[in-house]
């Protein structure tokens, strides 16, 4: 059998480095009477820690925050300002 | 049974093109701008022609070559390029990077001596410094060489049990801009010889997307250059088999693949080398036996992986070696001798090693230089 070679290669996974909410320092909020259901915080989170909005049965977006580290990409981002940064422990 | 050639008439460099040709990559990135040389030149016009269905990629550095080639190597096809000197050293992290990562590259480096002062002669300063980049390496001795060997490469490279990236070596100027005759086989045997590239060692895949290079933590960085270091070990096996299936096959063959003796079994003195000054060595070989000494040679094709069973066993049987580098490690000696000591020692032969440096930024090596080398050899 020919021998497969060991490659530097990863394959996605969940909290493949861990849970990464532990590094924290804020937590995003959202508001979700603001929410108007884009999913533009979902499309730009890099951690993959936003589960994404659905208008049809009117849900807004949910945090994952085992994975969320707090980086508040998704508050910056938010159109209507809907998703606030509260520090830990608050 | 030997297939048909034909003999032709051809620089060095034309004969790595034609290799390259013959064995149809895919993807040939280059920086088409000096120190390039007239390898990827001659690509680009077969392609141009049409007569080689390749994305032929021009980039604004060899850096960038080297990166587009990775990106070819990790779509899963079949990739070349070439390059020379400062050309080299531009590539550096992609040499390390494409080494490690266990690319399938196949890149002739035609040795040219490093800057300053510039030169455009040969010595194998350049691809010495990447000895240890985890790429496979083997010096030619003229231009027929150049074509076996870049053709040998792509099996030994893209092999699943090697996957290791390849430079043939060849002499600036000596080989790369000297027309010498070259038998070329057909262009369907060479293709025969070399296969389909079908069974990709790396291959994208979007429906099973993956990372490559990520953070990888001590165990696993570890365990890959484990693995790197023992695929060099097996390479030792694959040249030797792939080198003697291109004998069966094309009717040539040089030593055993790794090493090139010549002349008598045993001798008072071996001359050790590597690229044409092996090929010259012949020459002081046959004279000096002539004039009555006992002298014979043996010409280290493959330096990376090593072949240090052959040196020991031959140094075992020898008398003394006189070891010619045509390349300093600054400091220490010349890489070739500090190898052959240090696998001579380590396997416990007491076969006295004397060095000597040559042919420096393209400094003639005539076999007169090398006898008198020989003679003071022996009297020291």
């Amino acid at each position: 059998m020919t021998k497969e070679p060991s490659l530097p290669i990863l394959y996605p996974m969940e909290g493949s480095a861990g849970r990464t909410g532990d590094w924290r320092t804020q937590y995003p909020v959202l508001d979700p009477e603001k929410c108007i259901k884009c999913n533009i915080c979902w499309k730009f989170c890099p951690d993959n820690a936003i589960y994404p909005a659905d208008r049809e049965k009117d849900q807004t977006i949910t945090y994952d925050y085992e994975y969320c580290k707090g980086c508040g990409i998704c508050a910056t981002e938010c159109p209507k300002q809907a998703i606030i940064m509260v520090n830990e422990g608050e | 049974m030997v297939v048909h050639h034909e003999v032709k008439s051809m620089t060095g460099n034309d004969a790595a093109s034609y290799a390259a040709l013959y064995a149809k990559p895919k993807v040939i990135a280059a920086y088409p701008i000096t120190p390039q040389t007239t390898i990827v030149e001659k690509l680009s016009q077969y392609v141009e022609e049409g007569l080689l269905d390749a994305e032929f990629v021009i980039v604004e550095s060899e850096h960038s070559a080297l990166a587009a080639c990775m990106g070819a190597a990790w779509s899963g096809v079949r990739t070349f390029t070439a390059t020379s000197s400062q050309g080299l050293l531009y590539m550096a992290e992609n040499v390390f990077w494409s080494g490690y990562g266990r690319l399938p590259i196949i890149m002739p480096v035609v040795n040219r001596c490093l800057a300053p002062g510039w030169n455009i002669w040969p010595d194998f300063q350049d691809s010495m410094a990447f000895r240890d980049a985890g790429w496979i390496q083997i010096y030619t001795k003229n231009n027929q060489e150049v074509f076996d060997t870049t053709l040998q490469a792509f099996r030994i490279t893209e092999s699943k049990e090697i996957a290791l990236p390849s430079m043939p070596c060849l002499d600036g100027f000596i080989i790369s801009h000297t027309t010498g005759q070259v038998a070329l086989p057909n262009a369907e045997d060479s293709y025969e010889f070399v296969g389909d590239y079908d069974d990709p060692i790396i291959e994208l895949d979007v429906d099973n997307p993956w990372a490559y290079g990520a953070m990888t933590g001590p165990d696993q960085y570890s365990k890959n250059r484990r693995d790197l270091m023992a695929a060099m070990e097996r390479a030792k096996t694959k040249i030797v088999d792939v080198h003697k299936e291109f004998e069966e096959r094309f009717g040539r063959s040089y030593g055993n693949g790794l090493v090139e003796p010549y002349g008598e079994d045993v001798a008072d003195l071996t001359i050790v080398s590597m690229g044409t000054i092996g090929d010259e060595t012949h020459e002081a070989v046959d004279r000096l036996n002539e004039e009555g000494m006992s002298v014979n040679a043996l010409r280290v094709r493959t330096f990376r992986p090593f072949p240090t069973s052959d040196i020991v066993e031959f140094a075992k049987k020898n008398h003394k070696l006189l070891v010619i580098d045509r390349s300093v490690s600054f400091g220490n000696d010349g890489q070739l001798r500090i190898e052959v000591d240090s696998a001579l020692k380590r396997n416990n032969v007491d076969t006295p090693v004397i060095g000597k440096i040559m042919g420096l930024g393209g400094e003639d090596v005539p076999y007169t230089a090398i006898m008198n080398a020989v003679k003071k050899a022996i009297k020291g």
